[in-house]
């Protein structure tokens, strides 16, 4: 009798245990997984992404970076020969989601690790890049909002800080240090474009912000949509940032290479030719390494369909951005070795 | 033995309400919801400076201080997210400085055109645009309702 009641009670923290497991999957569930259809949702990602780094283990090699502000893991895929080793390589970076509706823009970096690992050996050029460069992707920067716009409001923008004032949510693009608290951000924890208490206030971006003090990139692309643009420092003010020549000729090649594939244009421009922008992640990584960064800001151009991009145009927006982000994995190995 | 097992179930249970229930008392300053506020109340929360958010036709979203609120003796709940509503709005802007005192004012620009742009705001926002002079068109009453089919 006596293991009989011990025996529910087992029972009893086992379903206890479940139920606080699906609590914190926040929407999801064994029974009812979030679905973003062909889009990718934070747990398909963490597991293709695991999948891709199991199935090359020689070349990709998927390491945590830090934990979200609700606790989910943010994951970075770094591929490059010798992967376990620390090689004294070019470091190239590529981010995805820090907007949480945006889902094309961290399918667009998924989706650039999968061709990279996946033509490895066959693409001689791919193989080059593979081998001479440490290139790291995080697709998910924001796996919290994220899924808050899978499961409760596809429009949602920013993480999920509960602000204590009934209101939820940091704009991650506007709480890097640099500038912060600049002109187009928000003092106001209900506005999407809230910058957070503090520079660097939120996990998420602190996360990104070792991360990249660590790996040192020669340049970066950090992907969001919509508007098919090429963003380049300043973001918080109209003057130009030095080096400013370099930074707009490579965005214009990249712009080029993107208009060949699908004759789609994408137009490059200094970040503050939108409006002035303060705390963003490129201006804050220029003004901290000098590296050639930018916001490409994908498919659709306008708002309609916006944010809510089809799912016929994954492949497309993929394929088109292909080339560019080759381009700069090149240019800074070739930078390199000019230094060196 | 079943004893313990019972307490460490309590907690498991206890600890697991604690970290993932959203706040149920009002903070000090926050949002609020009103219902069926008429246009007096409206107009005394405006003459006390408090911030209105949202009005829909059957409440109004605020942010506000406890202590405002039980001065003017309106009665608020804590508000949901949903409760939350922005418009989907065009604004109309002259020249660069207009568009930058439309973003600055913390709405959710989408989509700058020549002498436009597509946003999602709070009624709070289009009241100070408003006040401004800017003209703007709504366009969705809830900018994150399904599309019409």
């Amino acid at each position: 009798m006596k293991y009989i009641r011990i025996g529910r009670t087992l029972g009893l923290l086992a379903i206890a245990f479940l139920l606080v497991g699906g609590r914190c999957d926040n929407g999801g569930g064994p029974g009812n997984p979030p679905n973003a259809g062909l889009y990718h949702t934070y747990a398909e990602i963490n597991d293709e992404l695991h999948q891709l780094a199991a199935a090359h283990p020689q070349i990709a090699q998927v390491s945590l970076i830090g934990k979200s502000v609700e606790g989910r893991d943010l994951w970075a895929i770094k591929i490059s020969d010798n992967v376990t080793q620390a090689e004294a390589e070019t470091a190239v970076v590529f981010l995805g989601g820090h907007h949480a509706r945006e889902w094309i823009a961290v399918d667009v970096p998924f989706l650039l690790a999968k061709h990279l690992l996946n033509r490895y050996g066959a693409d001689t050029a791919i193989t080059r890049l593979v081998n001479q460069a440490e290139i790291w992707i995080v697709p998910l920067v924001n796996p919290d909002g994220h899924q808050y716009s899978v499961t409760n409001d596809r429009l949602w923008r920013k993480n999920r800080r509960n602000n204590g004032d009934g209101t939820f949510g940091v704009d991650l693009n506007r709480n890097y240090s640099f500038q912060w608290g600049g002109p187009g951000s928000s003092r106001d924890t209900f506005s999407d474009i809230y910058r957070g208490a503090a520079p660097f206030s939120e996990p998420e971006t602190q996360a990104v912000r070792d991360f990249l003090r660590q790996h040192r990139p020669r340049s970066l692309i950090s992907y969001h949509n919509f508007s098919q643009l090429i963003l380049y420092p300043w973001g918080f003010t109209n003057a130009p940032a030095p080096g400013e020549f370099l930074l707009q000729n490579l965005a214009v090649a990249m712009a080029d290479r993107i208009r060949v594939v699908h004759n789609v244009s994408y137009t490059p421009e200094q970040s503050s030719d939108l409006y002035l922008a303060s705390g963003d992640t490129i201006d804050w990584l220029y003004a901290e390494l000098g590296a050639p960064c930018f916001t490409i800001e994908l498919r659709p151009r306008s708002a309609s369909p916006g944010f809510e991009l089809p799912e016929s145009e994954i492949t497309p927006t993929f394929e088109e951005n292909l080339p560019a982000a080759l381009y700069l994995i090149d240019w800074a190995l070739q930078l390199s070795k000019v230094i060196l | 033995m079943e004893k313990y097992l019972l307490i460490i179930l309590g907690m498991v249970v206890l600890t697991a309400c604690h970290q993932q229930q959203p706040p149920t008392t009002p903070a000090a300053v926050g949002l609020r919801k009103i219902s069926a506020a008429d246009s007096q109340t409206v107009e005394r929360l405006r003459q006390s400076g408090v911030k209105i958010l949202v009005q829909q036709a059957d409440y109004l979203i605020v942010y506000s201080d406890s202590a405002a609120m039980q001065a003017l003796a309106i009665n608020a709940q804590p508000a949901a997210e949903k409760d939350l509503v922005q418009r989907l709005v065009r604004i109309h802007f002259t020249d660069k400085m207009q568009l930058q005192k439309i973003v600055d004012l913390g709405v959710d620009v989408w989509e700058v055109e020549a002498d436009t742009v597509t946003a999602r705001a709070y009624d709070l926002y289009l009241e100070q645009l408003k006040q401004d002079g800017f003209s703007y068109r709504i366009l969705k009453m809830d900018a994150s309702a399904p599309e019409d089919k």
